[in-house]
């Protein structure tokens, strides 16, 4: 232990004058989950919308005005015609058309029924769903404003079948409380890899390792060394991240605290060895950082974060399994929100350590004192 | 001019006779955008769900059987009670569950009006939403069918016909896979660049060559230019993978879409060679392009997020990542089938971006040299 | 410093390493005894590297047999390990680290006590006269200076032999005088000296001499017996005499 003991004495101290790295470890992490977290919001609203008015009515006025009362629109351009706002459409200037008919209102009022147009770009599937059922909604609620009184009254409130959804765990769908943890453990989990990635294969560059290769150095004794101060370094992130969470973000914290950390220290040795592995494989930082990118852009991108695990085709769903932000990502969010307890959480938990044990078994064996 | 060959041949040699890094340069990006093009999606399919029938009557049934039947969703369990409910949750199993409270199919039938529950799983808020939404227009639907003169109440009626442009299947893929195509062009070019810069300068070949005869544009050029060739192939291996294996149309100019890519490229290859000339070392040079590249082109570059919904000094940030120009243009031309007319704008930042870039980086390198 | 044997403290039998088709060193036979200042030299390609790697422990052996301070390069390397120094030609102490701290890191990583440790590197220190550099980055000690510090580290835990590899490149006379005074020390306190080095004025300084070509050991004498027996008058004329056949030059 005496040993792991100098290695990482001599690491904390390299770290310490090497100024853009402790940068990059101690102070990029919380930039960018403030950065980010605040732009991480799928929530659709200020949709630009263009109106094509051919009533010129009051009637179509006021339905224009209950689109623009609503955060979900913003009127950017009135156009003449359809073909003006289909230009519109393309160039992207407009989510959203509104085509009032001409004749709109006097169809509205002498035969009881009138229609108008919404064209809506498509590119973006979710957009173009959200933007057409808000619509919708609106025109329903126009509807019922136009009724007059006496039939309303005759009608009564039947209201046919009522769906009432609930929102469990997060009821004002507050989207920062599903993407801070989770954006956390991302950043957390890039820093402290690229990190290890280079750090063993620097060595291997300059050729100070050699000098450390004819030490009788075990070579758990050395990874264990490389591993502990990024160890700690990324336990540092979690706690600010944590933090910022609670007070800035208002992230909910229902369940504990410290369970969450004991498994995030756990989960921690999981990128870091594999760092370390790639690391000690590799001959040149060049190499090792491109394979650890690979890696930590597909762990990053298919983590669910971004979008849901369950829609992803058989294969990608498959190799979530092995893929170590899924499970603390989850497991965040459950002890968070949900208030898991280790109970709940211990198979993810296993897998999690599981293969911490793995990775960090296989840098061991990977880590070469001889060649050839 | 001559000297210059010479440069950018000895450059052409180092990446060429290392395998290594060719497979890195070709083989990734074609795994990546394949791998991303078919996994990222928000499209529901067999989305599990959880159902708590307090009713058993024949509306609940026949709600049941709509759901089921609609490939949208999967009856994972029968729930007996909320605690049931909440269990699955807690277990991560279901994202949904619907529940029928006790009399739903009477009340139905005799007053007209029932209420019907769908109780989301928000911790993970974007698919309790879709998931709620669709579950509401297959359960709305079926109102139509069964009483279709409730739902249509007398008085005047205003009717929103909807039509879908561009996308009237409303594909995932053209959302995600233009992004996808942005961010994995930037990432690799502007890494490969800034390493091999910041290595030369860690090895002192980069001193050499600053204090031989030749002027530093040449020296950056000659770096930049056989890099620009292997990231030109690779942009257009990433375009052919998008309209032959993703199935993105091709419907403007063919020869506008390669210009634009070779523009975008340049603003990524700038991008590397002018982290690598500020940062100190090799390992700085790579950690900045990466935590600097990665996750802001991920969630800035309105690959992911709308820009609209981000506060607005976010919005200004977001002007800043050159994949929102490209998304923008990929789309443009190959979607909606645009000219340089409409997307004029986006390319003259691009242009912008790069010039300014170059200046940057010749100005860190003269900073050296003084 | 304990031993495991009397006799040779390096001792080679055939030994080979072959990588792919290529022979590196060709069936090496030779013993050193304690004490000794032995020089390995040899044109640049002929082996003397890979020879010196495997005695380390840094490279595995093909075949043949060979010990070092009595433990065997096949089975026992991590053993040899705590016996032996080593100063390769790629200057290798931590550059961002001071002088201070790097004998520190080198004394913690062989195990010795750290009240050993603090008394050593003063009089380490004291020795090399640089009392003054004890909290200096080492990057930005002249060259001269950084390599009597790296022979110093390497010698730090009081190794049976100590390797160095090319020790002197590229520093002036004088330094490489002062060098080999710190040398001469070494072996008078018993420390073995294995040597490789391209001046035939250091090869005079050695007690006996092995030259290497083509991975073998053409000539191995005390540097009188070598000219004698080339009938020549200097060690440069012994070493182009030999080289000039040699297949595998850089």
């Amino acid at each position: 232990m005496r040993t792991v003991w100098f290695l990482i004495e001599k690491e904390v101290r390299q770290l310490r004058r090497n100024r853009t790295l402790l940068a990059l470890l101690l102070v990029a992490p919380i930039m960018q989950l403030v950065l980010l977290s605040f732009a991480a919001n799928y929530e659709i609203k200020n949709l630009n919308l263009a109106v094509v008015d051919q009533d010129h009515s009051p009637a179509a006025r006021r339905l224009l005005d209950k689109f623009q009362y609503t955060p979900y629109f913003r009127l950017v351009q009135v156009r003449p015609s359809s073909a003006a706002a289909d230009q519109d459409l393309l160039s992207g200037r407009a989510d959203l058309v509104l085509v009032f008919p001409p004749r709109f209102e006097r169809d509205l009022v002498r035969g009881g029924q009138a229609r108008v147009q919404l064209l809506v770009n498509a590119l973006d599937n979710v957009k173009a769903g959200l933007a057409s059922s808000y619509a919708s909604s609106i025109v329903q609620a126009y509807q019922g404003e136009v009724r007059p009184a006496t039939v309303a009254a005759a009608v009564g409130e039947v209201r046919g079948l009522e769906v009432v959804p609930a929102y469990w765990y997060n009821p004002l769908l507050n989207y920062k409380t599903f993407m801070v943890p989770g954006i956390l453990v991302e950043i957390i989990s890039l820093i402290v890899m690229m990190v290890t990635t280079l750090n063993i294969v620097r060595e291997k560059e300059i050729g100070t390792i050699e000098q450390l290769n004819v030490t009788p150095i075990r070579k758990w004794q050395f990874i264990l060394g490389k591993l502990l101060p990024f160890w700690v370094a990324g336990l540092y992130q979690f706690t600010i991240g944590l933090l910022l969470a609670r007070f800035l973000f208002h992230v909910p914290m229902v369940g504990s605290v410290a369970l969450l950390y004991g498994i995030m220290a756990v989960f921690l040795v999981v990128p870091l060895g594999l760092g370390l592995l790639i690391s000690s494989a590799s001959q040149t930082q060049q190499q090792a950082l491109f394979v650890a990118f690979f890696f930590l852009i597909i762990f990053i991108l298919l983590c669910g974060l971004f979008t849901p695990i369950e829609y992803m085709p058989a294969w990608a769903r498959a190799f979530d399994r092995v893929n170590p932000l899924v499970y603390i990502i989850d497991i965040a969010r459950r002890i968070l929100l949900k208030g898991s307890t280790l109970r709940d959480v211990l198979q993810p938990v296993l897998t999690l350590l599981g293969m911490a044990v793995l990775v960090n078994a296989l840098a061991v064996w990977r880590y070469r004192k001889t060649s050839g | 001019m001559k000297a210059f060959l010479m440069f950018v041949r000895k450059e052409s040699y180092h990446i060429f006779r290392d395998p290594r890094t060719l497979l890195i340069l070709f083989g990734m990006p074609v795994a990546l955008v394949t791998l991303f093009g078919f996994a990222l999606t928000n499209e529901i399919k067999n989305a599990d769900v959880a159902v708590l029938d307090f009713d058993h009557g024949v509306h609940a049934r026949q709600v049941q059987n709509r759901l089921f039947s609609s490939g949208y969703f999967g009856l994972r369990d029968y729930a007996r009670n909320y605690p049931d409910v909440a269990a699955a949750f807690r277990r991560g199993h279901v994202k949904l569950a619907v529940v029928f409270p006790a009399g739903f199919s009477s009340d139905f039938d005799h007053l007209g009006h029932a209420q019907v529950q769908l109780v989301a799983d928000a911790s993970d808020q974007n698919t309790a939403i879709s998931l709620v939404n669709y579950a509401t227009a297959i359960i709305r639907s079926y109102e139509q069918e069964v009483a279709p003169h409730r739902s249509g109440s007398p008085g005047p009626r205003v009717e929103a016909v909807a039509r879908l442009y561009f996308n009237p299947g409303l594909k995932a893929a053209y959302t995600f896979v233009p992004g996808t195509m942005a961010l994995i062009l930037l990432l690799v070019s502007a890494m490969l660049t800034s390493i091999t810069i910041a290595r030369e300068k860690e090895t002192g070949t980069m001193e050499v060559l600053l204090v031989s005869p030749m002027r530093q544009l040449p020296i950056i050029i000659g770096k930049i230019l056989p890099y620009f060739l292997l990231s030109f192939v690779n942009g257009l291996i990433i375009l052919a993978l998008g309209v032959w294996v993703l199935h993105i149309p091709e419907r403007g100019s063919l020869a506008l879409l390669i210009l634009e890519t070779l523009l975008y490229i340049l603003v990524a290859l700038t991008l590397g060679v002018l982290i690598s000339t500020r940062a100190a070392s090799q390992q700085t040079a790579m950690l900045t392009s990466m935590l600097g590249l990665l996750l802001p082109t991920l969630i800035l570059s309105g690959f992911l997020f709308p820009i609209e919904s981000m506060p607005l000094p976010l919005q200004t940030v977001s002007r800043l990542i050159p994949a929102r120009y490209f998304i923008v243009i990929l789309k443009g031309i190959m979607i909606k089938g645009l000219g340089l007319r409409e997307l004029w704008r986006e390319t003259a930042v691009l242009f912008g971006m790069a010039g300014g870039l170059l200046l940057l980086a010749l100005g860190s390198l003269k900073n050296r040299l003084a | 410093m304990k031993t495991a044997a009397i006799g040779p403290v390096i001792r080679c039998e055939k030994l080979t390493k072959r990588f792919g088709a290529f022979t590196a060193v060709d069936a090496i036979s030779f013993a050193v005894a304690p004490g000794e200042i032995f020089g390995f030299l040899g044109a640049n390609g002929a082996g003397k590297t890979t020879a010196m790697r495997m005695l380390c422990g840094l490279l595995g052996p093909t075949e043949g047999a060979a010990s070092v301070a009595g433990f065997d390069v096949f089975t026992q390397a991590e053993r040899i390990k705590q016996h032996i120094g080593y100063m390769s030609q790629k200057f290798s102490l931590y550059e961002d680290l001071t002088v201070r701290e790097n004998i520190r890191f080198y004394g913690g990583i062989y195990g010795l006590k750290t009240a050993a440790i603090r008394e050593k590197t003063d009089a380490l220190l004291q020795r090399l006269g640089l009392e003054a550099e004890r909290n200096t980055l080492v990057g930005s000690l002249p060259l001269g200076w950084k390599q009597k510090l790296a022979f110093s580290v390497a010698l730090f835990h009081d190794p049976a032999v100590v390797f160095l590899d090319e020790p002197t490149g590229g520093v002036d006379p004088i330094t490489r005088r002062q060098f080999w005074d710190l040398i001469y020390e070494a072996a008078a306190r018993g420390v073995t000296v294995f040597i490789t080095t391209h001046y035939m004025d250091e090869a005079e300084y050695c007690d006996r001499v092995s030259i290497m070509v083509d991975g073998k050991i053409e000539a191995l004498d005390k540097p009188a017996g070598l000219k004698q027996q080339f009938g020549v008058s200097t060690m440069d004329e012994v070493f182009l005499h030999l080289a000039r056949g040699a297949k595998n030059v850089e």
